[in-house]
């Protein structure tokens, strides 16, 4: 009916309409570009700054572009902050507690999916309810639990506590929830045991959740910047955020350095993103709850 | 051994209940019957219990760094532990007795509060503002989105430290204030300035994160609602306030928790941005606990602060659950 008046309607009116909705569009456009500008000025002024020498860091007019810029400030940067052995240890540290979540996640999601067992719904609040406590909350004893165990300064003490997330759990048990039950009741029918149920017929149907689990935690691990802090003193064992840090206190007025030094510290993280943006924007929208 | 505890103590409660219940021949207590089906089911051809040895290893680890540490809180928290003295001797309430006396710390408190309540609000407009626009009909609306996301792809360490930089006496911020033609502010020496520049450098990191919960909200409202809205002729800033606001409101619940649980345990932009300073105007909660235990040492002190800042994340996430709850 809609459609019917509108096109008995006479030509004028339709044309203003369009006009009208044209506007609206233009209006819109213009404001999305201001605010993304506003946005993203930090980081271009980060790159753009991490091109000058030091004394035209300051200088009027700005120059968002440097006529002459000093690509040079990257390889000081990074030879400078060693990062190659940084990265390395970041990608240990991060890849050992992805792996460890992924797998333990994916254990306890089908265990808790797939079983009807007295008392599941007590252990997944109890597991959930982890979700609530953060680690600053718990940061001391924790640290003090880690120090006993000799942990300290060490690769497991980096990996292990921080493999105990349960956000992992709460994604991996939605998805088997989806997975209907009878393929389960089949592949045992056929004789095959719990374990390799699990490993034959879960994991392969889940992979699209176990690729977004691995890459939340991934993301977040590489980022985490709190617990390395608190037990790393050992710059031989750093991960990037931490060797990020050391540099900015040690050199805080050498703002190019300081922003090459960002700027390379940040594109790990940047790719992982592009690479993976359906993956990342759909996880925060879904748990809005990152660690 | 689960099945045995259970059953000893539960027979002759129900052979009261049940005085019908008939012996079977040579059993010394009858099994009744929500025992035998308990024990079938459990140990029948399905073995539940194979999901519980499923969940083991994740809840090993989760007794060990989550639930263990934090009833060691609670105990450190009523002791004078130290970082030499890791035991320490039972106090009792005093720590939570000094807390309410220390001027830091209530000083931490009045800090947070602000600085939670200023980043939440502009995330949480400008994000709704940000999501309502993207959810329209745009040329290219997926790379705006991709855009404006980039501040929380940004590294938590180098948010600090890129703003430290532009809220620099000479910074970009001071920059942009003259062209406004504003006085520049001495952002990060002054008390006002600096927890200012913490809730700005704060909010341009979670005002994408707001926005993306957001959007997901509002294409999950369905567009039926809107057509049928402009036929009855409501222009759109009623449609806004009759459908998005009201259809919103679980998105809400999710952003609020989402946002305070994160403003209010995060303490390495205090730390890097402003070390807490000046003159400990912008000691957040967390900083506070973490300048406590792992710089002054004492770890019972900082374990009650602790436990205080559990209790706030608790208490706000609890009143937002029963603030969006009651009004449906």
């Amino acid at each position: 009916m809609n459609v019917g008046t509108a096109a008995v309607r006479p030509s004028p009116r339709r044309a203003a309409a369009r006009m009208r909705t044209q506007a609206t569009t233009a209006a819109l456009l213009l404001l999305l570009t201001g605010v993304t500008i506003v946005f993203l000025m930090p980081i271009v002024w980060m790159v753009s700054t991490s091109l000058k020498s030091n004394q035209h860091v300051f200088d009027l007019p700005i120059q968002w572009f440097p006529r002459q810029p000093l690509w040079s400030n990257y390889p000081a940067a990074y030879t400078t902050v060693h990062f190659t052995r940084y990265f390395m240890n970041s990608a240990i540290v991060t890849a050992s507690v992805t792996v460890l979540n992924v797998l333990l996640s994916a254990l306890a999601g089908y265990g808790l999916a797939k079983y009807r067992f007295v008392g599941r719904h007590v252990l997944l609040v109890l597991i959930l309810a982890t979700l609530m406590l953060p680690l600053e909350v718990i940061m001391v004893p924790l640290y003090l639990t880690v120090q006993r165990l000799g942990w300290l300064n060490s690769y497991q003490g980096m990996i292990v506590p921080v493999a105990a997330n349960a956000l992992g759990v709460l994604m991996m048990r939605q998805y088997f929830l989806s997975l209907p039950d009878d393929l389960i009741a089949a592949a045992r029918i056929d004789g095959a045991g719990h374990v390799s149920t699990f490993l034959r017929i879960g994991v392969p149907l889940a992979w699209p959740a176990l690729l977004t689990v691995a890459i939340l935690i991934f993301q977040s691990t590489w980022d985490d910047f709190v617990w390395p802090f608190l037990i790393i003193s050992n710059t031989a064992k750093a991960t990037v955020p931490l060797a990020v840090q050391t540099f900015q206190s040690a050199e805080t007025s050498n703002f190019p350095m300081l922003m090459a030094v960002s700027s390379i510290a940040s594109v790990p993280l940047t790719v992982l993103f592009f690479v993976f943006q359906r993956q990342i924007i759909g996880g925060v929208a879904t748990t809005g709850m990152r660690h | 051994m689960f099945q045995g505890s259970r059953s000893r103590a539960a027979a002759p409660r129900l052979m009261r209940s049940h005085g019908s219940a008939r012996p079977a021949p040579g059993a010394a207590w009858p099994a009744p019957g929500w025992i035998t089906r308990a024990r079938r089911r459990w140990f029948g051809p399905t073995q539940p219990w194979w999901g519980v040895v499923f969940a083991l290893p994740i809840l090993a680890l989760l007794v060990c760094f989550k639930f263990w540490p934090m009833a060691y809180a609670a105990w450190l928290s009523l002791t004078n532990a130290t970082l030499t003295d890791r035991g320490g001797h039972f106090i009792g309430i005093h720590n939570y007795a000094r807390l309410a006396r220390d001027t830091t710390f209530i000083g931490a408190l009045l800090t947070t509060g602000r600085y939670v309540g200023a980043t939440i609000a502009v995330s949480m407009v400008l994000g709704l503002a940000l999501a309502v626009l993207l959810n329209q009909k745009v040329p290219a609306r997926g790379l705006f989105r991709t855009l404006i996301f980039l501040p929380a792809v940004v590294p938590i360490i180098v948010v600090p430290i890129l703003w430290q930089f532009l809220f620099n006496p000479y910074g970009l911020v001071n920059d942009a204030l003259k062209v406004l033609g504003l006085q520049p502010v001495n952002w990060l020496l002054s008390p006002q300035g600096a927890v200012g520049a913490l809730v700005v450098a704060t909010a341009w990191r979670l005002t994408p994160l707001c926005m993306v919960i957001y959007l997901a909200g509002l294409q999950s409202i369905p567009g039926e609602l809107y057509e049928a809205a402009k036929v009855d002729g409501a222009g759109a800033p009623r449609r806004f306030r009759s459908i998005t606001l009201p259809m919103l409101k679980p998105t809400f619940l999710v952003v609020v928790v989402f946002a305070i649980t994160l403003t209010v345990q995060n303490f390495v932009l205090a730390l890097v941005m402003t070390g807490g300073g000046p003159d400990n105007a912008s000691t957040t909660l967390s900083l506070f606990v973490y300048q406590t235990g792992f710089i002054g040492f004492q770890m019972g002190y900082a374990s009650a602060a602790a436990l205080v800042m559990l209790l706030i994340i608790v208490a706000f996430t609890m009143a937002s659950l029963r603030a969006f709850r009651t009004e449906e």
